[in-house]
């Protein structure tokens, strides 16, 4: 048998999706095949994880440095109480190792930097940026960019959030949508789990269709969802 | 000419309001329209939108009936404008 070449337990396991058109086996043998960088896996990067690893993506690779905090567990869906105190990521790749034994987990302690990008985004197929700050954010961009492979861009405040995805040759950067770090962003912010784990879930989405192949992702787009009216825009983004 | 003006995120939440109509000369751009909301509701928005100089910062995302555009580009009678200023993850 080949590798990623899907087995009747996958057959099984994955039998709700595989039903999905467009999807299908083919999709489902790309998913297996493929390896997914998310960063980080605190309230957003936890569902993208989740969902990723619930639908037979193939490996996946945590970078998230530092140990849990009781202030993470509004949202941070991967950690768990008993954990409080030890590395977040550890956390995240037991949860997701339970959740699915046939994944293989790299857990990285440390978050995205200019030092690391390089390395952690040159061993896979696409990355989900869920870091909360502008410079991680722009090292991974950059380097997913000089790899030209996928990279999904996910953000919230308060009850709004934000998703596109970018591509070098297909669409602007980070660095050319949001020229340098907004001064007044500030680290932590406020934020409901409910609106982390909605936009983690629409980049877990956005990645699986363009890994699989199917549906139209945010390329040259952008969601804005403003949860507190429930209303939504997509807006078209300038193209390269 | 008349503009309708929404915001999002942080701005939403420093403007006070989801939206507003606001009344500028013909031919004024996005620039112009960013530069007249900070001095209609001053700090804490001003300083969201504008830098020390009085220009509105470049990361601000201007979007005109859904497509976002230069700062510079020219409005329209009854021309929807989004402004929003970046967010991350976390």
């Amino acid at each position: 048998m080949c590798p990623g070449e899907l087995t009747d337990g996958d057959r099984s396991r994955y039998q709700w999706q595989l039903g999905v058109p467009g999807f299908g086996e083919d999709g489902q043998t790309r998913l297996k095949a493929a390896s997914v960088l998310v960063s980080r896996v605190g309230g957003l990067g936890s569902p993208v994880a989740y969902e990723l690893a619930a639908a037979g993506i193939g490996r996946l690779v945590l970078a998230h440095g530092g140990n849990l905090r009781p202030d993470d567990l509004n949202r941070q869906l991967l950690m768990t109480n008993d954990w409080i105190g030890k590395p977040r990521v550890q956390c995240a790749a037991r949860r997701l190792r339970e959740l699915n034994p046939e994944l293989e987990v790299v857990a990285v302690e440390a978050n995205v930097s200019d030092t690391n990008a390089a390395e952690l985004v040159g061993e896979v197929d696409l990355v989900v940026d869920c870091a909360p700050v502008f410079e991680e954010r722009y090292a991974m961009n950059e380097a997913a960019f000089t790899k030209g492979i996928p990279i999904v861009e996910c953000a919230m405040y308060d009850l709004d959030l934000t998703i596109t995805s970018q591509q070098r040759g297909r669409t602007r950067s980070l660095r050319e949508l949001v020229p340098q770090p907004p001064v007044h962003w500030k680290r932590e912010f406020p934020v409901f789990g409910a609106v982390s784990g909605t936009v983690g879930c629409l980049g877990a989405m956005e990645a699986i269709k363009i890994l699989a192949g199917f549906g139209e992702p945010l390329w040259n787009r952008m969601l804005m969802m403003d949860l507190r009216s429930m209303s939504t825009r997509l807006v078209t983004l300038p193209t390269p | 000419m008349k503009v309708t003006l929404e915001y999002f995120g942080m701005l939403r939440e420093a403007a006070g309001l989801n939206q507003e109509d606001l009344e500028l000369p013909g031919g004024a751009d996005a620039r112009a329209l960013v530069q007249s909301a900070a001095e209609r509701h001053g700090e804490p928005l001003r300083s969201l939108l504008l830098s020390a100089e009085g220009v509105p910062h470049p990361w601000l995302l201007i979007a005109i009936d859904d497509v976002v555009e230069s700062h510079q580009v020219e409005l329209a009678q009854g021309s929807h404008v989004l402004l929003s200023s970046p967010i991350s993850g976390g």
